[in-house]
């Protein structure tokens, strides 16, 4: 098996040492280079050519995002994997964005860099279990119905859409509800906004329709 | 003057004593005259008789006495000038005819020859005292001319000496008339310019008569006004230099007179003001009263009323922030008479206030920053410092676990226990300081806040977003992030809520935020008044709200859950690198 050359990434050296301890038993590894801000990632990733990258995401001068941007604009061949503690889609989905190829937390184990340096050296993607169902539920939602993306009515803003049901001024519908008049000024101008509803009697038609009154 | 008193005197003495002496020698004349013509007329009875021719001897001898007697008086009366040749001549002859007379009478009858000589005689005689008659007459005509002319002459003395006394009795009395009038007059005048408002004027009269005793008790007196002038015109200046507008108004709350500050602060003239209604000044109007007694009382009421005023109207309409001092004034009888109303010009306080409290906004968000810049450091030390050196030693512990055939159950609880190590770090770093809003802003940090919430509490949080699209200022995006966090930790903690909604809308350049819950809800204001700590998660939700000139509003109550209602406006996203 060919040698696989891998530069580091990182602003801690105590990473350096434990991601070199882990895979010093994959012989078929070499590391040629580290790295311990942005900027000398794409300097080291411009001058050694490695085959795979380690990066860190929150590094000094450079962070790691902006690094794997600049580095695959000049070399499509490296294959950028995070090695990161930032578990949060957005950072998934940026880095993958600037053209990552795979994303690891730093608490992972052995055989999941092993995947990781698998997959993206067949040209795929990788993100562990957790992290592609994190992703998967931002987009379609948390649970059961994700073909509907339904518009959240408030009990409050129900109440007030009552009360103009009623045709009750904003005055009224504040004194009934025994809250500020602003406060009420307030959720209308929100009901309408979220609703899209351009006058009172389209919004009247969407609360009919969506049984939230009898008209 | 008595120099020419006594010429004038000594003139008419002078013409006097001509007059005089001229009119005796007159009359003298006159005498001799009267006595020479009776003697001539005597002589001529004689010259009568003998021409008749003689009956009796006694008429002639009684003509003859009768002339004799008029001898006699002429020879008294004439001056020693007229008894002269002639009038020695007369008696010499006289006595020649007594002798023929006597002659006559003692010779015998008819003595024609003596008759004829006595004839001739006494025709000679006449002639004698003919022509001393004449001669007296010229004398008379003398004199008489004589007297006219010291008559004229006397006459245009006096007249031109009398004219002159007059002249300058006249002059004399001029001045002495000025010498009356001229105290007065400068009395008059000191009194005019006194009333046009000159009161340092003071009169000098150098006369020492009672005119300068007038003039000194005039003096005195505008000392004594003086005196009392000047506190006034003292009390009228620190009036009008007072800062405060100054109004005195009548019984009717007219007002009557008012100070420089007035017209100053309402810009109105004094003109515009005077006579007008005081309450319009502040923006308030009076009710109609009916009785006289009601309106002791109603001005009393005015008085309070303006006295809880906060603002003046100005000319051009705008409110002037005062503080007001309004008192009913009385008369000595303890009737009212009107009101004085002080008010003091808050405009500067104001803005003074303003200024400070937006200072004090300006600090708030400073010392939020502040705060945000120290969690962000502990958050980053955490998670880079002690994050990166739990994460090194889970390292470690693989490698052992590979290396040794030690326990292996020990080597894997090891690394449970560094994993864990490592979560409760990065969790509280996040806690600390999200990375996320950091680097991708308030949608997905609260996004984000509402994920981690929702995967360790039973309460639901769902969380929408609504034309909020932009990166907004970087402090702003803290702030709201914290009143999020605070609002989602006091629902989890005490709402004991089935359900809550975050939403976020960008609404006409208003940021609202409404986080609404269906939990138990609490009394606001006992949280308030009672456990400063419990309320404290809300106060400082509302200083940052306010220090970004927000609104915030805070609704609750048992049966209906809390909602919090939040309105910011947008600032937009400076580019000055704040990662």
């Amino acid at each position: 098996m060919e040698t696989i050359s891998i530069l580091i990434a990182d602003d801690h050296k105590l990473i350096h040492n434990g991601i070199a301890d882990i895979l010093k038993s994959l012989e078929y590894l070499e590391i040629i280079g580290h790295a311990f801000n942005g900027q000398e990632a794409l300097e080291q990733a411009l001058a050694l050519q490695p085959d795979i990258i380690f990066m860190d995401i929150a590094m000094p001068e450079l962070n790691g995002i902006e690094a794997t941007r600049l580095i695959r604009k000049e070399n499509s061949q490296a294959k950028i994997i995070a090695l990161t503690q930032y578990e949060e889609n957005e950072y998934v989905v940026q880095f993958l964005k600037a053209g990552g190829n795979g994303y690891l937390l730093k608490n992972s184990k052995k055989d999941e860099f092993v995947a990781a340096i698998e997959a993206v050296l067949n040209n795929q993607r990788y993100l562990n279990y957790e992290l592609s169902q994190q992703l998967l539920n931002s987009v379609i939602g948390n649970g059961s119905s994700p073909e509907e993306k339904k518009v959240h009515i408030t009990r409050r803003e129900i109440e007030i859409i009552k009360k103009i049901a009623e045709e009750k001024h904003n005055q009224e519908i504040a004194d009934d509800l025994n809250i500020s008049l602003r406060t009420v000024e307030t959720h209308r101008r929100n009901i309408m906004q979220k609703l899209e509803a351009k006058s009172v009697i389209s919004l009247l038609k969407y609360a009919s329709q969506h049984k939230l009154i009898d008209l | 003057m008595i120099f020419l008193v006594l010429v004038v005197l000594g003139g008419n003495q002078v013409i006097i004593g001509l007059f005089s002496r001229f009119s005796d020698k007159l009359i003298l004349e006159n005498h001799e005259l009267n006595a020479l013509q009776e003697l001539k007329g005597a002589l001529g009875k004689i010259l009568i008789i003998d021409n008749e021719y003689l009956i009796n001897h006694e008429d002639i001898r009684a003509s003859i006495d009768n002339a004799d007697r008029k001898l006699d008086i002429c020879r008294e009366v004439l001056s020693p000038v007229h008894k002269g040749e002639t009038w020695e001549k007369i008696e010499i002859m006289f006595r020649a005819v007594k002798e023929n007379v006597n002659l006559l009478i003692n010779s015998p009858p008819e003595n024609g020859v003596l008759q004829h000589i006595i004839s001739h005689q006494i025709l000679d005689l006449i002639a004698k005292v003919e022509s001393l008659i004449i001669e007296t007459v010229q004398e008379i005509g003398e004199y008489e001319i004589m007297t006219r002319k010291v008559k004229v002459h006397g006459t245009i003395t006096v007249d031109v000496i009398g004219t002159m006394l007059i002249l300058l009795l006249a002059i004399g009395s001029i001045k002495f008339i000025r010498g009356l009038t001229r105290p007065i007059e400068q009395l008059v005048d000191a009194t005019k310019m006194i009333e046009e408002g000159d009161r340092n004027l003071r009169v000098q009269v150098d006369s020492k008569d009672e005119f300068k005793q007038l003039a000194d008790s005039f003096n005195s007196m505008l000392d004594a006004l003086n005196k009392t002038s000047i506190s006034e015109k003292y009390l009228s200046n620190i009036l009008n230099n007072l800062y405060g507008a100054l109004l005195v108004t009548d019984a009717e709350t007219r007002i009557r007179s008012i100070n420089a500050a007035t017209s100053r602060m309402l810009n109105y003239e004094e003109a515009d003001l005077i006579g007008k209604k005081i309450l319009p000044l502040f923006n308030d109007e009076e009710k109609p009263v009916s009785s006289k007694r009601k309106e002791e009382t109603n001005l009393k009421e005015i008085s309070k009323r303006i006295a809880k005023k906060t603002g003046m109207l100005a000319r051009d309409g705008h409110e002037i922030p005062v503080f007001v001092t309004s008192v009913v004034l009385k008369n000595e009888e303890g009737d009212p008479e009107g009101m004085v109303v002080v008010g003091h010009d808050l405009t500067e306080e104001k803005a003074n206030e303003a200024k400070l409290e937006n200072l004090r906004k300006e600090r708030m968000i400073a010392i939020h920053e502040a705060q945000e810049l120290e969690r962000l450091r502990i958050s980053r030390d955490l998670h880079d410092g002690l994050g990166q050196l739990l994460t090194g030693i889970s390292y470690s512990v693989q490698k052992i676990q590979e290396e040794h055939t030690i326990d292996k159950g020990f080597v894997e609880r090891l690394q449970k226990q560094v994993n864990t190590a490592i979560q409760e770090t990065k969790s509280i770093a996040k806690n600390l300081a999200p990375n996320v809003l950091k680097d991708f802003g308030l949608i997905a940090a609260i996004e984000n806040l509402v994920q981690r919430t929702n995967l360790l509490n039973r309460t639901p949080f769902i969380f929408n977003s609504y034309s909020f699209t932009e990166r907004i200022d970087t402090k702003l995006e803290k702030a709201i992030f914290r009143i999020c966090q605070e609002a989602v930790n006091n629902i989890i903690k005490h709402s004991g809520a089935t359900e809550a909604t975050i939403e976020l809308y960008m609404v006409e350049n208003m940021i609202v935020l409404v986080v609404e819950d269906d939990g138990k809800g609490f009394d606001i204001e006992k949280l308030n008044q009672k456990e400063e700590t419990k309320g404290f998660g809300l106060i400082s939700m509302r200083e940052r709200v306010h220090a970004f000139d927000g609104d915030f509003a805070i609704h609750s109550n048992a049966s209906n859950g809390t909602e919090i209602v939040i309105e910011i406006p947008c600032r937009k996203k400076k580019n000055n690198g704040d990662n």
